[in-house]
């Protein structure tokens, strides 16, 4: 039985449940719209972006169509069973390991001849299978005449299909269903894919490892392109299939993979014979690559656009963040005038409200954040950046595999720290993982505009964008550091696909915004609603007992309360900046996750952002908005960390970071006055 | 005009197209390379060059962000 994970968005999951044998895997190349379809398939919503390596992790779900209830797996997408990178080993084992599994092998239409590479090597596992062809949209010509020609020579159902405008999924439905219902379907001959250059060697192969009974042609074919197959799950001993390989294929002047690989090319370039596609359908707006890619041009124009949606998230996201919190003031009076019952009136307003209306009020804020990275994301444009921004990271001493986790992080640090599993070097994964919670995620972005703002109305958008600039100087600082004194080694080589360039504004990009922010808005209910009645129940109460909510407006009150005991104890640490007790408290639920912070702040301040505002000097603001930008993100990213590096390491991350956001608040605090403002 | 020429990746020019003709690496980015379809007789075009050496190459299999490194003693011929 398979052991993946269920992943962490999808809820009521078991492997290997009774209730369905009928598991359907999707396998393809990477970027190749597998998790689209899977979203399509099951009404879940993945991570859908365009970029190669996205689906780092199987993800699992239930697809039911007319009572037929199946399993869905969309895997990380790979190029080949030759490939040996950490995506597609996860993909291959759940491959070798799903008893009798239907294969949805998606394809990208615009680069047939490389993508039919594995569904070549796919034909020949003999299982149950169906070929999509992807991105129908986007080519001129009629595919029928591919597919009815796939169809005859594959002997397997094919279909064209547009995920990105839900086009052919219904046909993709039935088809699933279909394969299901014709039982002997996956007893295909496979002789009828042998790759016939080879053929005869391989046959060679398998009759000298064993001739008494005919070995599985599939099994050796296997066996010489992926050595992790040969190891666990061939049926041949490794010493002597590598011996008989040998002498097989002696006086090849190339290694038998890229023999055989080479092969399989050949014949797809005669399946595909006599069709007259256009092979070269690119995207119109790749002439934009002149621009972006160049290292000077691509730069500035890089930063502008950073500037400009930062630009954007004040000047938009401001306008409705001044009605929400109109309205959760009116709320709250409302609320308190009909309410006779003090206390209880108090826990809803002064508690729930306080906390969790605060973060409320940046949603607006958040959502355009989504939404641009959404943008870069869904555009092809990330990749881009990946290559104007390498010559960074190669200083620093990691590859350019590293870049793809650290724009990740800017999302949420948690999926970010996993996604360094793509990262075939060791030490460079380590780097980049201990190097990630410095890269200013979402739940950051409320606290930066909230502070941002205080430390200069003129121009708070400059400000946060510096605070960005920051986070990830950092970053690549602490690559830097750690490559050279505690992670040394070879830097690793590079090779990423450059996705095609299109029009992100699509149904995609608002499903996954739309879920973002859903997200967003679950974690507060949960996490963070939690939070907040602890932290008002510290509030109201002293050693002996019930203090009463008047402690929540009353400061001298309040200094019998829990909470601020609670600060008074650390409040020595960060005596040389001055900050209120509160402040204290709250970074201290900060450490549970950033939301709670600034819910924190509401409890503690009163939602009111003017009351709030007169506690800062914008030195002051400005020290503690980089304290919590660069302090321990939440304990979610602790534990992804210990998962990742180990104990050790995780250990030293919070430690380091906490010195370090210490060490620059000071700073800022001491002298930044000096600095700043003259 | 097609002549044999003797270059690395790292040599080649922007804007230029070139042939595959062998490749000279070791196994495991020689199977890398394969897999995407670079392999002899393939067209490379060169998109872009980073000064520290990195590229965007063009194939028949799409665009790739490629270290030349990792295509060290490339024998290409060049048009
Ligand atoms: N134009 C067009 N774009 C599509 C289509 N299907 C998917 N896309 C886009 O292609 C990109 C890749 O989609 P994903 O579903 O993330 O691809 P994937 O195969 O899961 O990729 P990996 O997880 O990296 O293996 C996204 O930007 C999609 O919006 C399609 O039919 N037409
Ligand atoms: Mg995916």
């Amino acid at each position: 039985m398979t052991k993946i994970k269920p992943c962490c968005d999808i809820e009521n999951e078991t492997i290997g449940d009774k209730q369905s044998n009928n598991r359907v895997l999707l396998v393809g190349n990477p970027n190749t719209g597998k998790s689209l379809i899977f979203n399509l398939l099951t009404g879940y919503s993945v991570k859908v972006a365009n970029f190669s390596g996205v689906t780092f992790q199987a993800k699992s779900g239930r697809f039911i169509e007319n009572g037929h209830s199946h399993m869905v797996y969309d895997l990380p997408g790979f190029y080949g069973f030759s490939d040996d990178t950490a995506e597609s080993a996860s993909s291959k084992r759940v491959i070798y390991e799903s008893e009798d599994p239907l294969i949805v092998n998606v394809i990208d239409i615009n680069h047939l001849d490389r993508n039919l590479l594995l569904t070549k090597e796919l034909l020949l596992l003999n299982k149950r299978m169906i070929l999509v062809l992807n991105f129908v949209d986007t080519v001129h010509y009629d595919v029928n005449a591919l597919t009815s020609r796939l169809r005859s020579l594959y002997n397997i159902p094919v279909l064209g299909v547009s995920a990105i405008k839900e086009r052919g999924i219904r046909g993709l439905k039935q088809t699933i269903i279909g394969e299901f219902e014709t039982l002997e379907a996956h007893t295909k001959d496979d002789k009828l894919m042998r790759p016939s250059k080879v053929a005869e060697r391989i046959e060679q192969v398998a009759a000298k490892l064993n001739d008494e009974k005919e070995l599985r042609f599939s099994e050796v074919f296997l066996s010489m392109l992926d050595e992790e197959y040969l190891k666990d799950y061939s049926p041949f001993a490794n010493d002597k299939f590598m011996k008989v390989e040998k002498e097989v294929f002696k006086g090849l002047n190339i290694p038998v993979k890229v023999k055989l690989i080479d092969t399989l090319y050949e014949e797809i370039q005669s399946d595909l014979s006599g069709l007259g596609l256009i092979e070269d359908n690119e995207s119109k707006l790749l002439f934009l690559d002149r621009f972006l890619l160049n290292q000077y041009v691509g730069l500035i124009i890089f930063s502008v656009l950073i500037w400009l949606s930062f630009k954007i998230t004040f000047d938009l996201g401001g306008i409705f963040t001044i009605w929400i919190d109109a309205g959760v003031r009116i709320l709250g009076d409302v609320i308190k005038a009909s309410l006779p019952n003090a206390l209880i009136a108090s826990f809803l307003v002064d508690g729930l409200l306080a906390g969790i209306g605060f973060i409320l009020i940046f949603l607006p804020q958040v959502t355009i954040l989504f939404l641009i990275i959404g943008i870069m994301e869904q555009s092809g444009y990330l990749t881009r950046v990946v290559y104007i921004t390498d010559r960074f990271l190669t200083r620093a001493g990691v590859s350019g595999k590293s870049i793809a986790p650290l724009l990740l992080g800017f999302g949420c640090n948690v999926p970010a720290i996993l996604s360094t599993r793509i990262i075939p070097d060791s030490n460079e994964k380590k780097v980049t993982a201990l190097s990630i919670p410095f890269v200013s995620c979402s739940a950051r972005f409320p606290i930066l505009v909230l502070f941002g703002s205080m430390v200069s109305t003129a121009y708070p958008d400059l400000i946060v964008a510096g605070a960005y600039l920051l986070s990830i100087a950092v970053a690549v600082t602490t690559i830097f550091l750690l490559r050279k004194f505690f992670f040394r080694g070879k830097q690793s080589l590079m090779i990423m696909e450059l996705p095609n360039l299109q029009f992100p504004l699509n149904n995609t990009l608002f499903n996954q915004v739309y879920a973002q922010v859903k997200d967003f808005i679950k974690g507060i209910g949960k996490g963070v609603g939690i939070g907040v009645v602890i932290l008002w129940l510290l509030s109201i109460t002293s050693f002996r007992g019930l203090i009463g909510p008047a402690a929540l407006h009353d400061p001298i009150l309040f200094k019998q309360s829990l909470a601020y005991s609670l600060g008074q104890y650390i409040q020595f640490v960060f005596y040389p900046m001055g900050w209120d007790v509160r402040i204290i408290v709250a970074l201290l639920f900060g450490f549970i996750t950033k939301e709670l912070f600034i819910g924190a702040l509401g409890i503690l301040y009163g939602t009111n952002l003017a009351i709030l505002s007169q506690q800062f000097t914008p030195v002051s603001a400005l020290s503690l908005m980089l304290f919590v930008l660069l302090y321990v993100p939440c304990l979610g990213t602790v534990f992804a960390l210990k998962q990742e590096v180990g104990t050790r390491w995780t250990l030293f991350s919070m430690v380091y970071s906490l010195t370090l956001a210490w060490v620059v608040a000071f700073v800022v605090y001491s002298f930044g006055g000096l600095i700043l403002f003259g | 005009m097609l002549k044999l020429e003797n270059l690395r990746l790292s040599e080649a020019k922007v804007g230029k197209k070139y042939i595959v003709n062998q490749l000279q690496l070791n196994e495991s980015n020689l199977i890398l390379l394969a897999q995407i379809h670079i392999t002899q007789n393939v067209v490379i075009e060169v998109i872009d060059r980073q000064k520290t050496g990195l590229m965007v190459i063009q194939t028949g299999s799409g665009r790739f962000i490629i270290d030349p490194e990792i295509a060290k003693g490339i024998f290409l011929i060049s048009d």
